[in-house]
């Protein structure tokens, strides 16, 4: 499903050039559930935000189902981007000034879906993540697992291929953080949907199937 | 999608409360300002618009060539008339009417009312032509046989209040106690956006009855205008106005001679409400003053554009966030700028709607600079409020293109990876903008202290003659027999606390020209000039304390038998000193004393040479009187008025007593430049409130990101003032480029402006001094609302936050 072949990332440091990867290959399947791991400034983040197409690599080739996603042009890029990948942040980055349905929905808005349609899709999410009697409140009104929630309910709404998540538990305590990962479990094997997450947690790291060794840009064994 | 936008941006707005408030508040000022000259510049250009066929109407008007010098008039000689109508083949139908402006007082059912030259002498043509709805009467006839009128029915409800229009017709309204006209006809009022506000017209035929109204009205001298003569022509949608101008002049010119030419011209009646050279009926708009107001409106409107832009790119790293989660989930670029614009486009709809509130006020504010007839109500008119619509989408466009980019701009990776501040665009264009905007503000500043400091001057000069205690008293202008005018005079004259009292002619001072040109001959040539001329009684000299440098005083004769002279006539007519001209003849009468030069205009005006004659049965009309000292809380003054009063009323008991001081006169000299001082201070005010406003925006938001700095620094031993200067040094810079950038073009513009006074007061460097410190004052205050607090907080709870 994702294959990155010779994949470097590198930033201008005065006159030399400070590099975050390099040379990496790579190859995930199809609902597969991926844990990067390795240690701070390893450059796991870069690689994931690499996969979700925030960041461009210096070099190499990226193909998302057998496609050149390097040599996509803009709007295609887009368009892969709302369709096929959702994200997770371990700040949960929902947005303060919407509601916790307002948040699921924009992904929806995004996509030129219609009314009625975002109106199944939000309701069918809360439903099944028990938040319905939640849907008006604010961010900041919910708790830090709440608030997890509504972000991997975001990211799933619009039915991706493949969910990225940066530390999606960093910022919660183990009880939270075991709910968290019991669900991208579920939706990894229920709803065939491709995990890939970053991690510290050995423990977070064992519900996944596969462990992907960062250090110091390259990949480990 | 638009719901979703729009709910971010009223939580937005209601989350940032502060910003949100200075934000709307500069842009209420803004649109305001607009709005307000919009409505004028809507009002004015619909006027006479309701007149059928307006584009094919012209109005013949004159233009007087005589020794060098030129006058234009709104009228045309009589003889004209009857060539229009039957000489020239484009004209399809010529109209034409008087303006009653000799008719003195007006008498109905025992009860007076004074002309308001809004009587005209008409016929049917000029009712058809203005498309006139009749109420009652028969429009054919109305107005064919003498002695009868047609009244609007405004007009009639004031002459006849509480009966009907059928109970008007057939009564009788009495003019100058002599022509008793029947009312034959009551019209509809047309629309208040027509130079047509004439509200009583009498029937052409009645010139005809009075000997009088034909000696003045049918003048057929070719040589004569009135601008009460007034000639409209329909002219054949096919005819060329410039063919039918050229019949005219064919006309004209066999009548014209060596010494006056008339030339004639038409004027679209599309124009005539805006040709001040042309004077229409009641009021003439000035184009030139409403670009004046447009450019206000205009600068008012950047302040609060720039505004808007500082403080939303100053603190759009609280946005910053969301930008960047928007587009992780899949939102592009444009998406966003569209959100930032929709939202922007909110504030400024919000923004219009209060508008709607404070424009009334405004206009009261603006009062003395719009048209005095000015419809409130019409701010409330679909096409006012289809430009305030209008206004605010553009509003939003162009304030919120520049941030909207910038906040659409932010990579989502840098903002969502990392938890320290970014900055929003570049710093250096909000300082520039905050110096485009304080010099605005600084330039109205400093061009309200020239105005204001030359109108001082302008009351405050030495005119050359006594103006204080002074008061004049204008006979009625009618009165055919002077006599009680002699009796009001002698009467005046012993009340005890009157100390002297001149029947003259115009006051030294006044507004307008009144000038003769007059001939002397000094052996080898003759000397021709214009020359001003008062016509005063020999008392006149003492009352107004002018100095009298050679020769003796006037006597007071009948008509003109000799001449005073100024020093600038003297000089005119070649003598080295004024007693050389003493005895010599002048326009035939000699020259018997000579008088130091005095103003007798506004300071625009240059003293000019000047006579003074004795005029007594023609020109003197106006008392002039002296009054002794005004007495513990003006008692004795009172008195006088009292005493006055009630001379007056023995002598003139069906005519309102009135006076004027001198002073009042003077200062009403400067009427346009008062209107300007008063729309400058106004200018000044919401400018610096405007841009103030702004910078106090911006203050708050730098003071708030340097909350934890400010607490290390005063932990490490600074004072409150070093953190208050500190935080104010930056944003002083603007306002010190803006202030730099101010003087030369203020110095400019106001020079320009003083050139046209031939008495001025300098341009001196402390008015600019003053400016800016008034200016520096403003933008410290300002600021000081938020630098102090901060500078003053504990270090203990700032720090503890973090």
């Amino acid at each position: 499903m994702i294959q990155l072949q010779k994949i470097s990332k590198h930033y201008p440091v005065g006159f030399g050039k400070n590099e975050i990867l390099k040379d990496v290959d790579l190859t995930i399947e199809e609902g597969e559930f991926v844990s990067i791991m390795g240690p701070s400034g390893s450059g796991k983040s870069t690689l994931l935000h690499i996969l979700g197409l925030l960041e461009e690599p210096s070099a190499g080739q990226y193909l998302f189902q057998g496609e050149r996603v390097d040599k996509m042009n803009e709007k295609k890029r887009t368009q892969l981007h709302r369709g096929a990948i959702g994200f997770v942040f371990q700040a949960y980055h929902l947005i303060d000034e919407l509601t916790v349905y307002e948040n699921i929905e924009t992904p929806l808005l995004y996509k030129s879906l219609s009314g009625s349609e975002r109106k199944s899709k939000v309701a069918d999410v809360l439903d099944r993540f028990n938040m319905v009697a939640k849907k008006d409140l604010f961010p900041n009104q919910l708790s830090g697992g709440q608030q997890q929630l509504v972000g991997i309910a975001r990211a799933i709404v619009a039915e991706p291929r493949v969910i990225l998540a940066d530390e999606p538990t960093g910022n919660l305590h183990s009880d939270q953080a075991k709910v968290i990962m019991e669900l991208f479990k579920q939706l990894n094997e229920q709803d065939k949907i491709t995990i890939i997450q970053v991690t510290h947690s050995d423990l977070n790291a064992t519900y996944g199937n596969r462990i992907i060794q960062i250090r110091d840009g390259h990949i480990q064994g | 999608m638009f719901r979703n936008y729009f709910l971010v941006a009223i939580r937005n707005i209601w989350r940032n409360k502060v910003f949100s408030l200075l934000n709307i508040m500069g842009l209420v000022t803004g649109i305001s300002a607009a709005l307000v000259v919009y409505l004028v510049v809507y009002y004015e250009s619909g006027f006479n618009k309701s007149v059928p066929e307006r584009n094919d109407i012209y109005r013949v008007v004159s233009t007087i060539s005589f020794s060098g010098d030129s006058v234009k008039n709104s009228g045309v000689p009589v003889p004209v008339i009857a060539v229009a109508e039957g000489n020239i083949p484009q004209v399809e139908k010529a109209v034409h009417f008087f303006v009653n402006n000799t008719t003195a007082r007006i008498t109905v059912d025992g009860k007076d009312f004074p002309n308001n030259e809004d009587v005209i002498f008409a016929d049917r043509n000029y009712t058809d032509m203005l498309g006139y709805e009749w109420l009652g009467g028969n429009a054919a006839t109305a107005l064919s046989q003498p002695l009868s009128v047609v009244l609007t029915k405004e007009r009639a409800r004031l002459y006849f209040p509480g009966l009907s229009v059928d109970q008007v017709l057939g009564k009788q309204v009495l003019y100058d106690d002599s022509i008793r006209a029947t009312v034959t006809g009551v019209v509809k009022d047309l629309s208040h956006t027509t130079d047509f506000w004439f509200a009583e017209m009498i029937s052409m035929p009645t010139l005809q009855t009075n000997a009088s109204f034909k000696r003045i009205y049918l003048d057929d001298n070719w040589g004569s205008v009135s601008s009460s003569t007034q000639l409209l022509l329909k002219l054949r949608s096919s005819a060329r106005p410039q063919e039918a101008t050229a019949m005219l002049e064919k006309y004209i010119k066999e009548h014209n001679t060596k010494d006056s030419k008339t030339a004639l011209s038409l004027q679209p009646l599309n124009d005539l409400h805006f040709d001040t050279d042309f004077q229409a009926y009641r009021r003439t708009a000035d184009r030139k003053q409403l670009n004046i107001l447009s450019l206000v409106a205009v600068a008012l409107l950047g302040l609060a554009v720039i505004n808007f832009v500082n403080l939303t790119t100053a603190q759009a790293s609280r946005r910053a966030k969301e930008t960047g989660i928007r587009k992780a989930i899949g939102g592009t670029t444009a998406q966003l700028i569209k959100q930032f614009l929709g939202e922007t486009l909110v504030l400024t709809l919000l923004a219009a709607i209060l508008s709607l509130l404070v424009a009334p006020l405004l206009i009261v504010s603006f009062h003395a600079f719009l048209p005095q007839d000015l419809p409130v109500t019409q701010l409330y008119s679909t096409p006012v409020l289809t430009f305030l619509f209008a206004l605010a989408i553009v509003v939003a466009l162009v304030a919120g293109i520049y941030p909207a980019y910038v906040l659409a701009r932010f990579q989502p990776v840098v903002v969502l990876k990392s938890n320290t501040g970014h900055r929003g665009g570049k710093v250096w264009v909000r300082q520039t903008l905050t110096a485009v905007q304080f010099t605005i503000a600084q330039f109205f500043v400093i061009a309200t202290l020239v105005v204001s400091k030359q109108i001082h001057f302008s009351l405050n000069k030495d005119l050359g003659f006594r103006k204080d205690a002074i008061l004049t008293i204008t006979t009625p202008w009618l009165d055919p027999d002077p006599s009680r005018r002699r009796l009001l005079e002698g009467r005046i004259a012993a009340l005890p606390e009157v100390d002297k009292v001149s029947l003259s002619g115009r006051t030294p001072i006044m507004s307008g020209w009144m000038s003769i040109t007059m001939k002397y001959n000094n052996g080898r040539q003759d000397i021709e000039k214009s020359v001003e001329v008062r016509y005063a009684d020999s008392a006149y000299l003492p009352v107004y304390h002018l100095r009298l440098l050679a020769g003796r005083n006037i006597t007071t004769t009948d008509s003109v038998r000799e001449w005073l002279l100024n020093e600038n006539a003297v000089r005119a007519f070649g003598f080295r000193r004024p007693q050389d001209a003493i005895g010599q003849m002048v326009e035939g009468h000699p020259v018997v004393g000579v008088v130091g030069n005095f103003n007798v205009g506004s300071m625009r005006r240059e003293i000019p040479a000047l006579a003074i004659g004795s005029d007594a049965l023609r020109s003197h009309r106006t008392l002039h009187v002296r009054l002794r000292s005004a007495g513990e809380g003006g008692v004795v003054w009172q008195k006088a008025f009292a005493g006055m009063e009630k001379a007056w009323k023995e002598i003139y008991p069906r005519d309102e007593f009135s006076y004027e001081f001198l002073d009042k006169t003077v200062e009403n000299l400067y009427g346009q430049e008062r209107r300007m001082g008063n729309l400058l201070n106004w200018c000044s005010g919401l400018a610096i409130f405007i841009s103030v406003i702004g910078l106090l925006g911006l203050v708050i938001f730098t003071t708030d990101q340097r909350t934890r700095e400010i607490g290390i620094r005063k932990v490490l031993g600074a004072t409150v003032w070093q953190v208050v200067r500190m935080l104010t040094t930056d944003f002083m810079k603007p306002v010190l480029v803006a202030f730099l950038l101010a003087i030369p073009c203020s110095w400019w513009v106001m020079n320009q402006w003083l050139q046209s006074f031939a008495y001025r007061t300098g341009l001196t460097w402390w008015v600019f001094a003053a400016g800016g410190v008034i200016m520096a004052i403003m933008a410290l205050t300002a600021m000081s609302v938020k630098t102090v607090r901060a500078a003053l907080s504990n270090p203990v709870n700032t720090l503890k936050t973090e």
